[in-house]
């Protein structure tokens, strides 16, 4: 937990403001950016410099590095909205009912809240649990953190946090999205792998994207059986009819959850394609209760 | 055969850490049960004549006392005990090891000679452990007060608000004492231990999710263990959640077929794999008879548990005495679609993404998950409810619900709507059925329930009437944004109901 209001005092005290023009702003910010020991200090120093007007700082708002947007945020937050940032960065997180840890209450809903929450995340010091709840938190803000999850998933440690950036890509807007959510399915965790398959197919846009598309059918033949599951069930959800062979061919994966998500696909992109399957009759009597009722039932409709 | 029921001896009457099974004699004893030859009988023994007392069975798990002594079972010295002509009672105390211990008294009449006049045999048996279900009398609530500072979330409303119903019969506990783990309903499971002579000891069914480091884990021993209330837990090693106890439930009493569980049977889930409750519980529950457990699939879900879904409802009018209260995603958009698209949503655009009932209702991948989740895993489960406990579609009430998937959980699910099938209930002594519902707040005026059209919709469903108080509580922050709902913070002590040693004798066998 920082009590930053101290540092900043702290700061000013002993002299670390430094002098900065509106011209080199973005160099100081990407600085303070990657500094680690020394970060509560630098960035108090920038909060406190008279220097570095409001105006200066949210100008930086539409920058299209995430580092340069987010360090501006922070000092502004600092500046204008302190109480929230000092209550953020002592926030404590509850334990879920699965035994994971999860932050609730008032940030829900507020977009000025997403990037003190990064900023805990990036220098907070906190364990992967929080990092991981952190992360969640930001999903509910509606602020503006998703390009620099999609940076920050191949530099954190922990799984389950890298597995939780990739589901919060499901629902961002940016044009990073898709290809980092494409990239991720080459992941060596099965896990992540996994995630970014069910992320695609939350994804409307990934309907019409041709490499989002062509990953999700390579994933049909992944190693992991989770993951060529959700890659099914994700060419069903955004009906890409060009799967429907590599599909089809997953009717026979001894994975009980990958022949059923493959047939409900086919069977949600072409219902006719669906019900003249050769293999409904086979599959209608699968030993995986699930998949033989919807067998009958395609069969049947 | 009539015979001599007890409870097994495994509280700690003392209070030194021991059971008392452990500890022969104990001066504060209260444990045994008693039977006698009466001074009546043996008044008609002639001269000479005697009565021989002998036991079989399972005599290391029984202590017979007589006249202050051991006399028959483990520890004693002899195997029979003489009784000869007198005008007192001769007064056996009789004292068992465990659950279902048993064996067989034989009382034989004796001429002067030794021979055989007459000869009775009577059984002892222990007693199962038997779970508490949804239909029982309840006697006390535990939940915790948690507050997490600031504006992060708390139950106070929902504490106040439930402490208004019920009174005395509420029973807090404070967050910081077990470091703010909510979740009263997965620590602990509780049941009862009855003897035929009225003695009963509750028994609390300690969960090995404390190996995970969970904060109530000192709960039981400190609010709940004593002179008969006996505390056990069974396995160890590290927990699934499928440890927690909202995975264990016990139906109303059924009869499947032509056999008659009148204490109804347990049930718990299995998400696959290793996430299944831990072996030696549910062994020792499948060796406990009278409430032969069933499994429910519980994969799809994130925490995984077999109260996120469905409920017991008690109702005398009802055709077997209870509903079964069962979410049904299909009737949830049927309903959902019936109120206006426009009908702002706060709690779900800052809990779940979703600004007003039309933003859930034309999320299609949203209905295509609750489509699958109701055909693969919803109704097959119904279909082994109804197998199981000899149920039919007339013993169900469908209830509207929704779910989502939980991110960075693998694709498993929890309810997005509040799961309001995941309430708490406790009927007074007086009948009245009193339940602790989750506020849905799918309304645009947070502060008046009134307007809830859900609420009005599923309170429509449930039976009405003076004996039924519905009572939404607010229980967003602390339990439903935590993956749960109020049936997962609270957990109830209930009233023991009918003489299993009559009532589920054939269930346990000679």
């Amino acid at each position: 937990m920082r009590t930053f209001f101290s540092c900043v005092t702290i700061a000013a005290l002993i002299g670390l403001s430094a002098p900065a023009s509106a011209g080199d702003l973005d160099g100081r910010l990407l600085t303070l950016q990657s500094a680690e020991a020394s970060y509560e200090g630098t960035l108090s120093a920038l909060v406190e410099d008279a220097a570095v007007s409001d105006a200066s700082l949210a100008a930086l708002a539409g920058s299209p590095d995430w580092r340069v947007r987010h360090q501006s945020a922070v000092a502004l937050g600092w500046r204008q909205n302190g109480e929230l940032y000092t209550s953020l960065a002592g926030m404590q997180p509850i334990e879920t009912r699965v035994g994971t840890v999860r932050f609730t209450g008032d940030f829900r809903g507020m977009p000025e809240a997403a990037p003190a929450l990064l900023d805990r995340y990036l220098h907070g010091g906190e364990d992967a649990g929080t990092r991981r709840a952190l992360v969640e938190a930001m999903f509910f803000t509606g602020g503006d953190w998703g390009q620099a999850l999609v940076e920050l998933i191949g530099s954190e440690p922990a799984l389950d946090v890298r597995v939780m950036m990739v589901a919060g890509l499901r629902d961002v807007e940016g044009s990073w999205a898709l290809p980092a959510l494409v990239g991720a399915l080459e992941d060596g965790s099965p896990e992540l792998r996994s995630e970014a398959a069910r992320a695609l197919g939350a994804r409307p846009d990934a309907a019409t994207d041709s490499a989002s598309l062509a990953a999700l059918t390579l994933a049909l033949s992944d190693t992991d059986a989770p993951t060529r599951a959700d890659a099914a069930r994700s060419l069903g959800v955004l009906e890409a009819a060009g799967s429907l062979d590599s599909l089809e061919s997953l009717l026979s994966d001894p994975d009980a959850d990958a022949r059923l998500n493959a047939l409900r696909a086919i069977s949600r992109i072409d219902a006719e394609v669906a019900a003249g399957l050769p293999q409904l009759d086979a599959l209608s009597q699968d030993s995986d209760g699930r998949v033989a009722r919807l067998a009958a039932k395609i069969a049947g409709s | 055969m009539s015979g001599v029921y007890g409870v097994p001896n495994i509280d700690d009457d003392d209070g030194n850490g021991t059971e008392d099974w452990q500890q022969p004699g104990l001066s504060v004893e209260n444990d045994t049960i008693a039977f006698a030859i009466t001074g009546a009988d043996r008044a008609l023994l002639g001269d000479g004549e005697t009565i021989e007392v002998s036991l079989t069975g399972d005599t290391s798990g029984i202590r017979v006392w007589y006249d202050g002594d051991i006399a028959l079972g483990a520890g004693a010295a002899g195997d029979s005990v003489v009784i000869g002509s007198g005008s007192e009672d001769a007064v056996f105390e009789v004292e068992f090891a465990d659950f279902l211990t048993a064996g067989l008294f034989t009382a034989t009449h004796l001429d002067s000679d030794g021979g055989e006049v007459l000869s009775v045999s009577f059984e002892a048996i222990a007693a199962p452990l038997i779970l508490n279900n949804h239909l029982q009398t309840a006697e006390q609530m535990w939940m915790m007060e948690a507050n997490f500072g600031g504006s992060w979330g708390n139950n106070d409303d929902m504490v106040a608000d439930m402490a208004a119903v019920l009174g005395a019969s509420m029973q807090t506990i404070q967050d910081r004492t077990y470091d703010y783990d909510v979740w009263v309903q997965d620590e602990i499971e509780l049941g009862t231990l009855t003897a035929s002579d009225g003695h009963r000891v509750d028994l609390v069914i300690d969960s090995i999710r404390q190996n995970n480091r969970r904060g109530l884990d000192q709960f039981p021993e400190n609010e709940l263990e004593g002179p008969d209330f006996a505390r056990g837990t069974w396995g160890s090693g590290g927990a699934t959640s499928q440890d927690s106890f909202g995975n264990m439930e016990v139906s109303p009493p059924v009869t499947v077929g032509t056999v008659d569980y009148p204490f109804g049977r347990i049930y718990w889930g299995d998400a696959g794999g290793r996430y299944v409750p831990t072996e030696a519980l549910t062994d020792f529950l499948d060796t406990q008879l009278v409430q032969a457990p069933f499994i429910l699939d519980t994969s799809w879900l994130c925490v995984g548990h077999v109260d996120e879904w469905m409920s017991f409802l008690p109702d005398e009018d009802a055709p077997k005495g209870f509903w079964l209260i069962y979410s049904d995603t299909e009737l949830g958009y049927g309903f959902l679609e019936s109120l206006s698209a426009s009908t702002g949503l706060d709690r779900y655009r800052t809990g779940h993404g979703y600004s007003t009932v039309g933003a859930i209702v034309n999320d299609s991948s949203l209905r295509q998950l609750n489509e699958e989740l109701q055909e693969d895993y919803i109704e097959p489960n119904l279909d082994i409810l109804k197998a199981e406990l000899g149920l039919d579609e007339g013993d169900v009430i469908r209830v509207p619900a929704y779910f989502e998937e939980v991110r960075g959980c693998g694709g498993t699910n929890v309810a997005l709507i509040p799961g309001t099938a995941n309430y708490q209930i406790f009927t007074d002594a007086d009948g009245t059925h009193k339940l602790f519902l989750p506020d849905p707040f799918l309304r645009s005026n947070e502060n008046d329930p009134s307007s809830d059209p859900f609420i009005a919709e599923f309170e429509g469903l449930l039976p009405s009437g003076p004996n039924y108080e519905y009572h939404w509580v607010d229980d967003w922050d602390v339990y439903h944004l935590g993956l749960g709902e109020v049936h997962c913070g609270t957990n109830v002590i209930r009233t023991p109901t009918s003489n299993w040693w009559e009532s589920a004798r054939h269930l346990i066998g000679d």
